[in-house]
């Protein structure tokens, strides 16, 4: 399963997040780096490990901050699921394709956790959807070709990636 | 070789990484200082200054309880802290990125409740979210999820307060009562009607006026990057006979 370089990539997400967050501070529009990872993941990874490195994450955000469920969980699994269904139309190996798509799934996945927050879609949930895809979008070009790098690492004879 | 590609290739992620939480760090901290060593008058100056401010900090807790006395009527003023991760002096913060709380060190132990009240001199901070045996969460009162029944200060009008989820620092009014008018700097204060602050704290200030009110900000009273000191309010009730 390769949990070393799997724990060590999600605490260096976790702390990205936490050193950056104060610099965004737009609350739904930050972007969200263990998100971030987690559709890395899914772009390039079978189902079972990216699932496992959810379930890492929602159990964390559900110990460590006032959401209760469904938050931490179900716009995380939907942003999984959409980025396996986006994978499947669309190659993402190619660095400058996988942007459109992880602006698409982070918009879905904001929309989302907006409505659930606030039990009502507005022009504020719309705005600030968008303002989360675009900083999503540029934080995810400049950690997407850094994750590259780590694929290596992740590659098994069981998920050969 | 491959193995040597994959170590080459791990060393050029975690460097690159690195440098960009040094870049963050960085840009946190405004501007990089060389650390003096333990023994020179810079260290010792600052030792000094982190001493005093410990004391201020103590002696702030001390006074809490008196200070807050004529503001929470017949609640119990409970002295709470908020923790910090260690080595960064930086407040325990909410690890998903659309909530905004803290953790305070009292917890069920000190007779603290999920949902009672939490102030500090200049307002209201926030409300119990989930309570430990030793700590505690609090949303502050910019978090979707707090919820406070507000009147305005000297003038007719009253509704229901709630943190804004897409403007941190800002809170919303959900329900109103009757029609209410508000006009640019508006001070909201708590009705007491809820059980859970007693009448009569800043809640916010009305910041930019809207044609529907529902739509008016509010700006918080607290800042709530600046909180070291805050009090628990437990309800005169069940508490008193503890």
């Amino acid at each position: 399963m390769k949990f070393l370089p799997l724990t060590a990539l999600m605490s260096l997400c976790l702390l990205t997040d936490l050193i950056y967050r104060p610099l965004w501070d737009q609350r739904l529009a930050t972007p969200d780096v263990p998100i971030l990872f987690i559709l890395w993941l899914a772009s390039i990874d079978r189902r079972q490990r990216v699932y496992s490195v959810v379930i890492v994450l929602g159990a964390l955000r559900s110990f460590c901050s006032v959401d209760t469920l469904p938050m931490p969980w179900l716009p995380l699994i939907v942003m999984v699921e959409a980025q396996f269904i986006f994978r499947g139309w669309v190659h993402l190996r190619t660095p400058f394709r996988r942007l459109p798509v992880v602006a698409s799934t982070i918009a879905i996945g904001t929309a989302l956790n907006g409505y659930l927050l606030t039990n009502h879609y507005g022009a504020d949930l719309w705005l600030t959807t968008a303002t989360a895809a675009l900083y999503s979008t540029l934080a995810a070009a400049i950690i997407f070709p850094i994750l590259d790098f780590f694929a290596p690492l992740l590659r098994s004879h069981r998920y050969p990636m | 070789m491959r193995v040597r590609a994959r170590r080459r290739n791990a060393a050029i992620g975690f460097g690159t990484w690195g440098l960009l939480l040094l870049i963050g760090l960085v840009l946190r901290s405004g501007l990089q200082r060389e650390a003096p060593s333990a023994d020179s008058p810079a260290a010792l100056r600052q030792r000094v200054a982190l001493l005093e401010q410990e004391n201020a900090a103590l002696k702030a807790r001390l006074a809490l309880p008196d200070k807050l006395d004529s503001m929470v009527g017949g609640y119990k003023a409970l002295p709470a802290r908020l923790r910090h991760l260690p080595m960064t002096g930086l407040a325990t913060p909410d690890l998903s990125p659309p909530r905004h709380s803290c953790v305070l060190d009292v917890g069920a132990r000190d007779g603290v409740r999920k949902g009672q009240g939490v102030v500090a001199t200049t307002g209201v901070v926030g409300r119990v979210a989930k309570v430990y045996s030793d700590h505690c969460r609090v949303h502050f009162a910019d978090d979707v999820g707090f919820v406070a029944h507000f009147r305005l200060h000297r003038r007719p009008g009253e509704g229901i307060a709630r943190g804004d989820a897409f403007r941190p620092g800002n809170l919303r009014p959900q329900f109103l009562r009757d029609r209410v008018r508000f006009i640019d700097g508006d001070l909201l204060i708590t009705a007491g009607s809820d059980g859970v602050f007693p009448r009569g704290i800043a809640l916010g200030v009305v910041d930019a006026v809207a044609p529907l009110p529902q739509d008016t900000r509010i700006v918080a009273a607290v800042d709530f990057g600046a909180l070291s000191e805050v009090a628990v309010l437990l309800p005169p009730g069940p508490n008193e006979s503890d």
